[in-house]
């Protein structure tokens, strides 16, 4: 057991060696040099920023022979045999393990006692929000005034798991995580120290992909410098990571945009030969998108994303040409597939169809006439099998006409009509009562979501109550696959445009409709 | 001015200790227990003979002891030192509803006027009620201190005399933005401050970026400023904040709660304000420094906006409970969407 994994080789041994964490190191150092150490720090923050590293600092510092002093000397015996874990009187605990109330009683039995080797005693105690609530009151009364010598050092990832009484008895020091930069000149230094080479996107992959902790990426740095013994490209960290490169994404938007169905289409045939799996796929689809929004709407800010400057100027053209609304769409699109395509046996099948639907086919097109339907099937079979064959078609004329006869505005109305007599059909088989009312009715419009029905009297149109609404939503779901808001107007009366937006009591009606409750009372206060 | 009203007593406090004034009789009360435990400290540092703190003073719990009895722990001599500090804690006797014989009364007025005594007591009564006739005679002397949580000026001025303790300068907007980060608690800001003295070291300006480096946002503070950052549309802000709570391991379905329940603070702070509340800390019931920051963002909101908030918190929940996005995805959404009606309205 020589080897050592480079997290563990290269933890930092002084502050000046702390990443990225400046203000704990000029805090802490300060305090030591000035003698104003708290009895009792908690150091909260991300994993793989150097909570435990700076904690272990800190226990060597306080008993360097030369303290006081900004740094450890890292070579004084108490130094070296706190860095060995030789020392009795620094003791790392971790609370994980060590959680109940009777290892707290235990450690408040001998904090009382004076340090033996060394000139403080140190109590590390790592992941201290596992602690049992019973074991955070035995330890409250020793934090708040602990023995002299004797410091604590709470470190946790979830401070908010914490009752109050502990944090405000500490003196709270919050890591952050490490930027891009950071972790890349890091990670440059240790790649020239094992002395191997690796491209500079792919430390910027391997550094994007740790979203800030550092040991993540050294880890990660590990796995691909044992996985090819020559320099390491971009291409290794993503075969290592099983993943698919962002220009993958890139291209994909790319079609969307410009309306390119084939070249989607291809795009998917690539990943699905490359033996990607889909299911992280989609996950990094959706990750892809976020950053789109997340780029639109913060104007660009790199920092904000945590990707290298570069790309996120390309994403943010890409957010501008595609929208806001756009990207949305296409955001919950990729969540319902994301749901399917794990227990899906065709994942390629669901993605084609989701890229489909982001091209502006969606489930309208149930509702439209054969011939459409035919057509739209028909491409979707010659692509699926032939992949080359679309490509031949003139793209001007082909895709956008396809958009056209399944857009909702255009054909919804038309069909409609030819549905009415055979929604009431239906609607009679289910309850006659219904099926008399809606005969007093006229059809209205439909704008893919509301269907608006016309009643000649006030007295029909009142009488439409919920349970009759429903059934004819349920019946015209088993006709057109859409499940519509039925909306009930009487004639010559103006109908509210937009109603979906613009009811006014469109809250109350989905509360009713989620608690399953009940108008009892209709008043306004004011 | 107002500074004066409310550190009115920790004031009178100091300078009669200073001046070498005693008296049989304290009565501590008001909310703000920091200021209050550091007015106990001063006082027992004052009354009591140093190395003998621990025999001297004693501790009782008013719930479990009548005042009677305390009456007569202040009668019994002290063992070693002349002066002796017993401090109630919760003293219920002069909160509502609780009657005292009238010979207790008599009792412990006239060891008010006693001038001659060793003992001193210090009643902590939080919730005292000043109608009741003890309370009047005994503020008529002077004996009632009040410690209630400090307003927006007071909080300030506090904080400057707390610098100007630990030997460091500040200006005011810096001051502000402490407090906009560090919140509204003492205790906490105490703590806060000697932190950001300690990283500062020689340096005696307390400036902009040492207070953002060192000081700790807690969860509520930035709640608050994502709130502030969507209200006047800084999508951008609102992110880094959102990225920062759920990183911090806040679970993404708290911090919708938190984001609901200002959504409906404002809303119901705009209501009230129209129809021309005044006290609207007591009647949200909430901090009075957190009430005049609701105040400022329910000046720049519509109710549309509110209304159109309030929408879009429900779709948000709604969408995360049935499963149909992933919770850190949907708060990120959420807030792209809030931040974007603003834009597109303002």
């Amino acid at each position: 057991m020589t080897y050592q994994a480079l997290y563990r080789q290269w933890r930092p041994q002084t502050f000046a060696e702390l990443v990225g964490q400046e203000h704990v190191a000029r805090t802490l150092q300060n305090a030591l040099q000035q003698g104003r150490l708290a009895h009792a720090y908690l150091f909260c923050g991300p994993r793989g920023t150097g909570k435990t590293s700076a904690a272990k600092i800190l226990a060597k510092a306080v008993n360097c022979e030369q303290n006081p002093t900004r740094e450890p000397c890292n070579q004084c015996p108490a130094c070296v045999g706190v860095q060995a874990g030789r020392v009795m009187d620094v003791l790392e605990i971790d609370a994980a393990s060590n959680r109940g109330i009777d290892e707290i009683r235990e450690l408040r039995e001998k904090t009382r006692y004076a340090p033996v080797e060394v000139r403080c005693k140190v109590y590390i105690i790592d992941e201290v929000h596992m602690l049992t609530a019973e074991a955070f009151n035995a330890l409250l009364k020793t934090l708040e005034e602990p023995p002299p010598q004797v410091l604590f050092i709470l470190a946790t990832t979830e401070p908010h798991k914490l009752p109050a009484t502990i944090i405000s008895r500490c003196q709270r020091l919050d890591f952050h995580l490490l930027s891009l930069d950071e972790i890349v000149t890091r990670l440059r230094k240790v790649v020239s120290t094992v002395g191997r080479e690796c491209s500079e996107q792919a430390l910027l992959l391997v550094a994007e992909e740790a979203a800030g902790g550092l040991r993540d990426a050294l880890s990660l740095l590990e796995q691909v410098l044992s996985y090819t013994s020559t320099a390491v490209t971009e291409e290794d960290v993503l075969t290592v990571l099983g993943a698919v490169s962002r220009d993958v994404f890139h291209d994909l938007t790319d079609a969307v945009v410009n309306q390119n169905l084939s070249r989607a289409l291809l795009l998917l045939q690539d990943v699905a030969s490359a033996g990607k799996e889909f299911h992280h796929f989609t996950q990094q689809a959706i990750v892809y998108y976020r950053n789109l929004m997340v780029s639109l709407a913060c104007e660009k800010d790199g920092a904000t994303l945590g990707i290298a400057e570069e790309w996120a100027s390309r994403l943010y053209d890409q957010a501008q040409r595609l929208g806001l609304g756009e990207i949305g769409r296409i955001l919950s699109i990729l969540h319902e597939l994301l749901a399917e395509v794990r227990w899906s046996a065709r994942p390629r099948l669901l993605w084609e169809l989701a890229v489909f639907r982001m091209f502006g086919y969606d489930g309208t097109c149930q509702v439209a006439p054969p011939q459409p339907q035919a057509t739209l099937s028909a491409t979707a079979r010659q692509t699926v099998g032939q992949p080359e064959k679309p490509v031949k078609l003139p793209m001007g004329t082909n895709e956008p006409v396809l958009v056209k006869e399944v857009s909702p505005d255009f054909d919804a109305d038309q069909n409609i009509a030819q549905l009415w007599p055979r929604l009431l059909e239906q609607v009679k088989k289910e309850s006659v009562k219904t099926h008399a009312l809606l005969l007093s009715g006229e059809l209205g419009s439909f704008n893919g979501k509301v269907l608006e029905i016309h009643f000649s009297s006030q007295f029909h149109c009142d009488m439409m109550e919920d349970e009759h609404k429903k059934a004819i939503s349920k019946v015209f779901q088993r006709l057109a696959g859409v499940q519509p808001q039925i909306r009930c107007f009487l004639q010559g009366q103006a109908t509210p445009q937009d109603s979906v937006e613009k009811d006014p009591h469109e809250l109350i009606h989905s509360a009713v409709e989620i608690f399953r409750g009940q108008i009892i009372d209709e008043s306004d206060k004011q | 001015m107002r500074k004066d009203r409310q550190l009115l007593d920790t004031t009178r406090l100091t300078r009669e200790i200073n001046t070498g004034t005693r008296r049989p009789v304290y009565l501590f009360c008001g909310q703000e227990d920091f200021l209050l435990e550091e007015a106990l400290a001063s006082l027992g540092e004052f009354l009591l003979p140093q190395g003998l703190a621990d025999t001297s003073c004693s501790r009782v719990s008013g719930m479990d002891t009548t005042l009677d009895a305390v009456l007569d722990m202040v009668d019994t001599v002290s063992l070693f030192g002349q002066s002796r500090l017993i401090v109630v804690t919760a003293a219920p006797y002069f909160s509502k509803g609780n009657r005292l014989e009238k010979d207790t009364v008599k009792r412990l007025l006239s060891y008010q006027q006693n001038e001659n005594t060793d003992s001193c007591v210090v009643f902590c009564a939080p919730d005292t009620v000043h109608s009741l006739k003890l309370v009047k005679e005994l503020t008529a002397t002077g004996a009632v201190y009040h410690f209630d949580p400090l307003k927006a000026t007071a909080l300030l001025a506090w904080l400057q005399e707390q610098v100007a303790l630990r030997e460091k300068k500040a200006s005011t907007s810096v001051l502000q933005l402490f407090l906009n980060r560090a919140g509204h608690d003492l205790r906490n800001l105490a703590s806060e401050l000697d932190k950001l003295t300690t990283y500062l070291g020689a340096q005696k300006e307390i400036d902009e970026d040492s207070i953002l480096a060192v000081t700790v946002r807690g969860a509520q503070a930035d709640i608050f400023a994502l709130i502030d950052a969507v209200v006047y549309g800084k999508t951008s802000v609102a992110m880094a904040l959102l990225k920062d709570l759920l990183v911090m391991g806040e679970p993404p379905l708290r911090v919708l709660s938190m984001v609901v329940r200002q959504f409906r603070l404002l809303g119901e702070a705009k209501e009230r304000l129209a129809t021309g509340e005044q006290n609207l800390a007591a009647a949200l019931s909430i901090h009075p420094y957190a009430a005049e920051k609701l105040i400022a963002q329910a000046r720049r909101i519509d109710d549309a906006r509110i209304t159109r908030a309030v929408a879009l918190l429900l779709r948000c929940e709604l969408d995360i409970k049935q499963g149909r996005i992933e919770p850190v995805l949907a708060m990120e959404t959420l807030v792209v969407a809030l931040g974007i009606n603003v834009t597109s309205i303002s």
